[in-house]
């Protein structure tokens, strides 16, 4: 028998860098790649969106708090990002028949299950460091927080009781590894859910950086960016805690040797958990370790096919133009955006040292009565709050469109202080009214309001009474005027005789300068031969143009 | 107290009434409102805050009755020279609006509130939302 030879089609196999996953549906072959933008913040909140090329009534998967998934199938561990949607909402896309054909996702990393609340009281005796993580973690971290805790390396046989009541596991966290380690624990969530809680870890970033001379196993990104922030310099500290044995003042000597014998002190930190001199200088020293030098930021951009950087790894970071080598420092933050439309290659802008504050262990360990999250505060139009001030005692400026706001029983935002579009300002919201004070416009004060009377008046005659109100105002100023006539408000008024068009009585209503005074005129003009014999009053405002 | 001003004829009508007048410092930078009830009080005049050409004088009242206050004639009473209004008598009705029972309320509202603030605008009124009162002045 003949073999047939039988045409066939040779496809070649499409290489699948990225999956992304939203609800069970695999999304990638919607994904509009160049929209994909993902970041990986360790303890802080990683983000993810993305424009899908679909309509929204086509994806039923796609609802508030989705599981959203991220593949990279480039890189090992594969789990790029875990979150859960946030928001989605079509998008009108031009000279696409029926409109509305694409939708965008935004969500945020699984961060949010640290947010996971613990009523207490929860008192744990002296016990080793991670055998208290081990007991919240396994009482308080729900599914979507792995329970491999391998990486909860940090070594202390035992650190004081404690007692954890009303807050986050976030906070719980922040408080052991306070005690624990005040001057160099730290923690991480890492994208896969994983706890790491360490004194010293290696997660070797993919590449160490030397901006001068890259060998094997370096690189030299074209913009490196190293600044020291000293914004928040602190010697001492006061720590305010539950009882007096655990209140007090801790001092950084060394550091006050070096700034000349001058105490820097700001603030002093809530501490409601600290109740022995123990525990408060552990708490004032992890502080100070912090903010009595300046730390080592900086951000650059990877090109790489798939490097894999990620919040939590660790590198070298070399520059002779800036004097550093060797400097070991921890990546922060990763921002992951594609170029190439079969997601084949990647750019990673990456902070490492501290970002905004928010970095290490227990940026909110000395601010017992703090969210011990960006999410506790100041997020509500979506960006950080920090708090305190500087050594002078001037409020330290908060980021652009950071917002407070106090929300209502309903969740609805009626003060809200912060940055809406080009102009800071405040925000009240009541009813069905929006009041917006952002030093953009003047408006009218009212200086002065009250009534006056117009007089009883012959015929053929004007007559007049006034009211000189001690106003300062050394101008004629604006105002309106409004008279009562038989319970109706009105302006002041012209009578017209309609068969001749003379103006038979006139009221008016008029507000001069008299010397500090405005003087407020209520005149009337009878042309009539009946003369009027009953009085009438008015209310006048005299108004002024201020700035708000 | 915050309270309004009422100028009367030699008869006693209502013949002006000023309710709020914002109070500036040295530079002319608004600082507040003017404390009329303090000012008299003190045994200030009247006329460092208004002159009203068809008034006989001006007191202090607790209330604010915005234009329906022109509806009433003032009772004084007190020393000479240390006057106040202890009523307001409507011209119709007869109606009286007595300070005493006007201030009692007010007092006993701020003794329940306690340290903390007391709503009062039931019981005078403000600045800007005068008591609304009915035909016959109550």
């Amino acid at each position: 028998m003949t073999a047939s030879v039988i045409a066939t089609t040779v496809t070649t196999p499409v290489t699948r860098h990225l999956s992304v996953f939203v609800g069970n549906r695999d999304c990638t072959g919607d994904v509009l790649w160049s929209s994909l933008r993902l970041s990986d913040a360790g303890k802080n909140a990683g983000s993810f969106s993305v424009t899908l090329d679909q309509t929204l009534a086509n994806m039923p998967e796609l609802h508030e708090q989705s599981p959203v998934l991220v593949i990279d199938h480039d890189t090992s561990p594969e789990t790029m990002f875990r979150g859960f949607v946030k928001e989605h909402h079509p998008i009108l896309t031009p000279g696409q028949v029926g409109g509305w054909a694409r939708t965008e996702v935004r969500a945020t990393d699984h961060g949010e299950a640290l947010d996971n609340y613990i009523p207490g009281p929860e008192v744990r005796p002296a016990e080793s460091a991670a055998a208290r993580i081990g007991y919240l973690w396994g009482r308080y971290a729900n599914h979507w927080l792995s329970g491999d805790l391998s990486n909860v390396t940090i070594n202390v046989a035992s650190v004081p009781a404690q007692t954890f009541t009303a807050i986050t596991l976030r906070r719980a966290l922040d408080m052991v590894v306070t005690q624990a380690a005040p001057t160099t624990g730290a923690w991480y969530l890492d994208q896969v859910g994983r706890l790491h809680v360490y004194t010293s870890e290696t997660n070797a970033a993919p590449y160490n950086i030397d901006a001068d001379a890259p060998t094997a196993g370096e690189m030299a990104p074209a913009d490196l960016d190293i600044d020291y922030d000293a914004g928040i310099y602190r010697n001492a500290i006061y720590v305010n805690g539950a009882n007096a044995a655990g209140s007090g003042w801790v001092y950084d000597h060394a550091a006050i040797a070096q700034a000349g014998g001058s105490v820097f002190s700001g603030d002093p930190i809530d501490a409601p958990d600290c109740d022995t001199a123990t525990k408060r200088d552990n708490l004032g020293n992890m502080y100070l370790g912090r903010v009595a030098t300046s730390a080592v930021r900086g951000r650059f951009t990877a090109f790489s096919p798939k490097d894999g950087w990620r919040a939590g790894q660790t590198l070298l970071v070399t520059s002779a133009k800036i004097g550093i080598t060797n400097y070991s420092t921890r990546v922060e933050r990763v921002e992951t955006t594609l170029f190439t439309s079969d997601a084949s290659k990647r750019r990673y802008s990456v902070d490492f040292g501290r970002v905004g504050g928010q970095s290490g262990s227990g940026d909110s360990g000395f601010a017992g009565t703090m969210a011990g999250t960006t999410a506790g505060l100041g997020t509500e139009l979506g960006e950080r709050l920090s708090y305190g001030t500087d050594a002078g005692g001037t409020p330290l400026v908060h980021d652009d469109a950071v917002a407070l706001a106090v929300k209502d029983s309903a969740g609805v935002a009626r003060v809200e202080l912060g940055k809406f579009g080009s102009d800071y300002g405040l925000r009240v919201t009541n009813g069905a009214s929006v009041v917006i004070i952002d030093g953009t416009s003047d408006m009218f004060r009212i200086v002065a309001s009250g009534t006056g009377t117009w007089p009883t008046v012959g015929a053929n005659a004007s007559a007049q009474n006034f009211v000189d109100v001690a106003t300062t105002l050394t101008y004629s100023p604006a105002s309106l005027g409004f008279y009562d006539q038989t319970t109706a408000v009105q302006l002041p008024s012209v009578d017209v005789d309609l068969a001749t068009g003379n103006v038979s009585v006139q009221r008016r209503m008029d507000v001069n300068e008299s010397g500090l005074n405005s003087r407020v005129f209520f005149r009337i003009d009878n042309a009539t031969a009946t003369p009027i014999g009953s009085t009438t009053n008015g209310r006048y405002y005299i108004l002024e143009q201020t700035g708000i | 107290m915050l309270g309004m001003l009422l100028a009367y004829d030699a008869a006693g009508n209502v013949v002006a009434t000023l309710d709020h007048l914002v109070v500036r410092d040295d530079d002319g930078m608004a600082k507040g409102l003017w404390d009329f009830t303090a000012h008299e009080a003190a045994g200030r005049a009247h006329t460092d805050i208004w002159t009203v050409s068809n008034a006989a004088g001006s007191k202090v009242w607790p209330e604010w009755l915005g234009a329906s206050a022109h509806e009433f004639r003032v009772e004084l009473d007190g020393p000479p020279g240390r006057k106040h209004i202890s009523a307001l008598v409507h011209k119709v009705s007869g109606h009286r609006r007595e300070r005493a029972v006007i201030e009692g309320r007010i007092a006993a509202r701020m003794a329940a509130a306690g340290d903390g603030p007391a709503d009062l605008r039931d019981i005078v009124g403000g600045p800007d939302r005068p008591l609304r009162l009915e035909e016959d002045g109550r």
